[in-house]
């Protein structure tokens, strides 16, 4: 009998440890290049923007603990950098759009000389949220928790600040993944003006 | 034996030296606030819509882990106001943004998400992230100043009998937590302290 209590103790004890092992897994931190130091970087008004896609499986797998592009998502990492000495950047993440070069996902309206040219969707880039209700890494709450923790997030980037996050690209779960358009709003604290930094990738 | 009382002795001096300062130490780091957390000099109006005060986050299943509630409007429409009291001069609170240009700044929050952590153990902590977005407009109307602040808190999961209890203690403590954040964070904002008259014309 009380083998059997010490067998169930040490049953409890290993598994409050795996447990505890589970609750406190490491995320690696993902290298952040500069934001003129991309393959995709372009600059306007003293703004510079780099996104890098993080195409490869087992890097998502590194820094993620999930593949995300077979779950219809691909990790893009934004950073923005303000080079301004003396205007701050709003940064909002709710005003930038993507779309995919896809024929199917793309209609065809006149141009101005009338001729047929295919206009892509552009929508909004889905909050976490989205991930949760689309159930990926439904097992793992800390999978869920380290996408959220690194996710963009709107800002002010003071004169000469840097920012930096991860936006989910919602993409096709199977298949070559097709060219996304991206239009990144710049816009200064206290203008109403807006300029658009558009990229293809 | 003289050496160990000696000893002994220098150890309960060393006590009672060192530890009575380092509360006092504290203390005095806590009354010495730095420029930057200085209240703002500046009319605000935070503003509360009823849709913001009811804002709810729903995570989990009905038939596997259970469906949870976390209320985060209901707690952040008591909290804010007190926590960004002390960032402003004069903080007043509206319904709706208004449309009188007496406020020099607005602030409009808004929930961008919100995830809490799941545990398999009653007595294990949960953690609770909380990310309110603001968006701060001049008396013109104007964006000056977005930004998303993040609150934390960890509670314990809870058993059945508790459980209800533990969400509302780690959803109260990461609203306090994200409103709390929030004020150094407009406290200390460039763009809000350019916004501020100079000393004679301060608000009263």
């Amino acid at each position: 009998m009380s083998v059997q209590l010490m067998t169930l103790c040490t049953l409890m004890l290993f598994s409050g440890g795996a447990q505890a092992a589970k609750t406190t897994q490491k995320f690696a931190e993902y290298p952040i290049p500069k934001a003129n130091e991309c393959t995709q970087s372009a600059h306007q008004d003293e703004v510079y923007v780099c996104l890098k896609a993080m195409d490869s499986d087992a890097d998502q797998i590194t820094y993620f603990h999930t593949a995300l592009s077979s779950n219809g998502f691909l990790p893009l990492l934004v950073v923005v950098q303000n080079k301004s000495t003396s205007k701050s950047l709003l940064v909002n993440k709710g005003a930038i759009s993507y779309g995919l070069a896809d024929p199917g996902n793309a209609h065809l309206r006149k141009d101005t000389t009338g001729e047929k040219v295919a206009v892509t969707t552009m929508s909004a880039i889905p909050v976490f949220g989205a991930f949760i209700a689309m159930g990926v890494a439904k097992d793992v709450s800390q999978v869920k928790q380290n996408l959220m923790l690194r996710e963009l997030q709107s800002g002010t980037l003071s004169p000469g600040e840097t920012m930096h996050g991860f936006l989910y690209v919602p993409i096709p779960k199977k298949g070559t993944r097709p060219t996304i358009h991206l239009q990144f709003p710049i816009a200064w604290a206290g203008s109403d003006q807006t300029t658009v930094l558009p990229f293809n990738f | 034996m003289t050496n160990r009382k000696t000893f002994v002795k220098a150890g309960l001096l060393c006590c009672l030296v060192f530890v009575p300062a380092y509360p006092a130490a504290m203390q005095a780091q806590a009354r010495a606030p730095s420029a930057a957390e200085a209240p703002l000099p500046l009319n605000a109006v935070l503003v509360l819509t009823p849709e913001f005060c009811k804002t709810e986050f729903k995570q989990g299943s009905v038939w596997t882990t259970g469906r949870e509630t976390f209320a985060v409007g209901k707690m952040a429409c008591s909290e804010l106001e007190p926590a960004l009291k002390q960032a402003f001069a004069k903080l007043t609170v509206a319904s709706a943004i208004p449309t009188s240009p007496d406020a020099a700044v607005i602030l409009i929050p808004h929930f961008a998400d919100t995830h809490a952590t799941t545990s398999a153990f009653a007595f294990s902590n949960r953690e609770m992230d909380v990310f309110l977005e603001w968006t701060v407009k001049d008396a013109a109307g104007k964006t000056i100043w977005l930004q998303t602040v993040q609150g934390s808190s960890k509670h314990h999961m809870g058993n059945m009998f508790t459980h209800g209890h533990d969400v509302n203690l780690i959803v109260t403590d990461s609203v306090k937590d994200v409103a709390t954040q929030s004020a150094a964070k407009m406290e200390s904002a460039p763009e809000l302290r350019k916004l501020a008259p100079s000393e004679s014309s301060t608000p009263k």
